[in-house]
């Protein structure tokens, strides 16, 4: 007789990857399909035009890839740093601070992009960063520190900070620690954060519309506009070439970390 | 000649609670001293205060003569190693020993040379490319230590050292820091262990109730602790209360005959249990009295005697003796420690 855990086990494995897989299946099906029609399985006619036209000479996603790629590296780059040191305080804080430092990492997570995105947008504007590439990098950190924070809160609270007061009583600096300990030791959960970051970032559309102005075209702002349209085949091209880099780069972040584990002592 | 630490009346708090005060404490160039306490008593604490990862309050901390106490860990000239080798798992082992001299921009040569030199003096040479990870426990320490000796310290300070390692791996350790050559290094050992204390101290300091109680080389202390306190944390088993007068010890045993001498009053008398033994046929026996308890130690087995109101354990002789059988006991007179004060010293 198989026991529940097993039948949920091998039930909900299938219907996990049917989950994950399925819908970047039928994007690359619509992306290079046209008369595709129900009940048909498979599309009539196989064509590349969908591609040609996102990717080719001029072509606007272009610009917009190149845009939201800065994006996510500057902001996953940055929400790192700040996570780091933010989640190592409130992870060292006591008794209310570290509740309400916790709570200050939460709020952006839990609050919704538009929320978010309108309380950001008079202060952007009043500094004169509205509709500036800036402005929506400032925007971005927001919702990816608060990530970042959170996930180097838990980092944090279970590891000791044992191998850094070895190294300050071997007569390391602060700054030597850091570069020669903390560093190397943390390279998994660091690129992990940027990595965390770049993705928040990536896959933002409320804030880079409102602290954008529309003017700052990113990815998914394309993409909105491919669909507001009705132009389905550029629309899941689009979402193809948003969903591909991120799964490529944690791909490559477990591949180059295959052999790095997280350290406690 | 200038002592490798010293203590003034040092007060450092256990987070936002007051813990050690007044803690004073000299450790000769070369010299082991143990830091013999229960768990919970501030050892650790003591010793990152001493190596600079605890503020200290008040007091002054001086190592190698030179005063230290506002100094960050880096500049102290002390290495604290905690009760877990932190050996960095991205170095291998040799660039883990290397790391202090790397710090100070040591040259290439000479720092070769020198980590070479000290993982020998650890057997470790033959393991120098290995990555932590893939040390057994007692390895582990062993590189620990060597890396700590490269930093060529005034002061070592080791936070129970021994705890949570199993009996093989523990005399391994205990071999290591008993061979360890100091050459002028003062070495602080933080631990529970009374054995660990015997084995490895030149003098052992005794931390109770936030201060250093008695500091006497392991012998002394055992047979004269400073106070009742100290006596019931070292576990010497026998304590008689009584009355001194005119240099005699009177107690519920009757007149205790003692070489130890103590003011007029209220007198308590402690000793091991090794003073004690049961009379041979023909001996004069101090006290007379039944076998109540047999206590089945591995190397010393022991009896539990009462004595009227009084208990005392004893060496157990061969054959031992069941309970319920009366014995006469001997109390070897110059063992016996007077404490004045009696019940609340």
């Amino acid at each position: 007789m198989i026991s529940m855990p097993t039948v949920a086990r091998r039930g909900l494995l299938p219907i996990l990857l049917l989950s994950a897989f399925m819908p970047l299946a039928i994007l690359m099906l619509v992306s290079v399909g046209r008369d595709w029609f129900f009940p048909a399985l498979l599309p009539g006619t196989i064509d590349l035009t969908g591609w040609r036209t996102v990717l080719g000479s001029g072509a606007r996603l272009r610009p917009a890839l190149i845009a939201s790629g800065v994006l996510a590296v500057a902001t996953g780059v940055a929400a790192m740093v700040f996570g780091a040191f933010a989640g190592s305080a409130i992870a060292s804080a006591r008794g209310w601070r570290r509740v309400v430092g916790a709570g200050a990492a939460f709020l952006p997570v839990a609050a919704p992009p538009v929320a978010v995105a309108t309380g950001l947008h008079a202060t952007l504007l009043g500094a004169g960063l509205g509709s500036s590439i800036v402005g929506v990098f400032i925007a971005h950190l927001v919702p990816a520190c608060g990530y970042t924070t959170l996930y180097f809160l838990g980092v944090f609270t279970v590891r000791e900070g044992g191998f850094e007061d070895a190294a300050r009583t071997l007569g390391a600096g602060v700054l030597d620690v850091i570069r020669r300990v903390t560093i190397p030791m943390m390279r998994r959960e660091l690129l992990e954060a940027v990595l965390l970051g770049a993705i928040v970032s990536w896959g933002q559309v409320a804030l880079t519309l409102v602290a954008g102005g529309g003017r700052v075209r990113t990815l998914p702002l394309e993409v909105m506009d491919y669909l507001m349209a009705g132009q389905d085949q550029l629309a899941a091209t689009g979402s193809l070439l948003l969903a591909i880099p991120p799964l490529i780069a944690f791909g490559v972040l477990r591949l180059a970390l295959r052999n790095v584990e997280m350290v406690l002592p | 000649m200038t002592e490798a630490l010293s203590l003034d009346a040092i007060a450092v708090n256990f987070g936002t609670m007051p813990g050690l005060a007044d803690v004073t404490l000299t450790i000769a160039n070369g010299e082991r001293v143990v830091l013999l306490a229960p768990s919970g008593a501030g050892k650790t604490t003591l010793l990152r205060a001493i190596a600079g990862l605890e503020p200290v309050l008040s007091g002054c901390v001086s190592i190698g003569g030179r005063p230290v106490t506002n100094d960050p860990p880096e500049s102290r000239g002390a290495v604290y190693l905690h009760q877990t080798p932190m050996l960095f798992p991205h170095l291998d082992v040799a660039a883990n020993v290397a790391f202090p001299m790397r710090l100070r921009r040591v040259e290439r040569d000479v720092t070769a040379r020198r980590v070479a030199e000290l993982l020998a003096s650890v057997h470790m040479s033959e393991l120098a490319g290995r990555k932590p990870g893939s040390l057994s426990g007692g390895q582990r320490h062993r590189v620990a230590l060597a890396r700590a000796m490269a930093a060529g310290p005034r002061m070592l300070l080791l936070d129970e050292p021994l705890a949570s390692l199993d009996p093989g791996l523990r005399q391994e350790v205990r071999q290591v820091l008993a061979r360890t050559q100091l050459d002028g290094t003062g070495m602080l050992i933080a631990t529970h262990d009374l054995d660990d204390a015997v084995l490895l101290a030149d003098r052992v300091a005794v931390l109770l109730g936030g201060r250093i109680a008695q500091v006497a080389p392991a012998a002394v202390l055992f047979r004269t602790p400073a106070t009742l306190r100290v006596a019931a944390f070292l576990g010497i088993p026998n304590r008689i209360n009584g009355r001194m007068e005119r240099g005699v010890f009177h107690s519920a045993l009757g007149q205790v005959p003692v070489r130890d001498t103590a003011p007029d009053g209220k007198t308590a008398a402690v000793f091991a249990a090794d003073a004690v033994t049961v009379a041979r046929s023909g001996e004069r026996a101090t006290v007379f009295g039944e076998v109540i308890e047999v206590h089945s130690h591995l190397r010393h087995p022991s009896i539990i005697v009462r004595c009227g109101t009084v208990a005392l354990e004893a060496l157990a002789p061969r054959p031992v003796p069941v309970p319920g059988t009366t014995v006469g006991l001997v109390i070897e007179s110059s063992v016996i420690h007077l404490l004045p004060g009696g019940d609340d010293a």
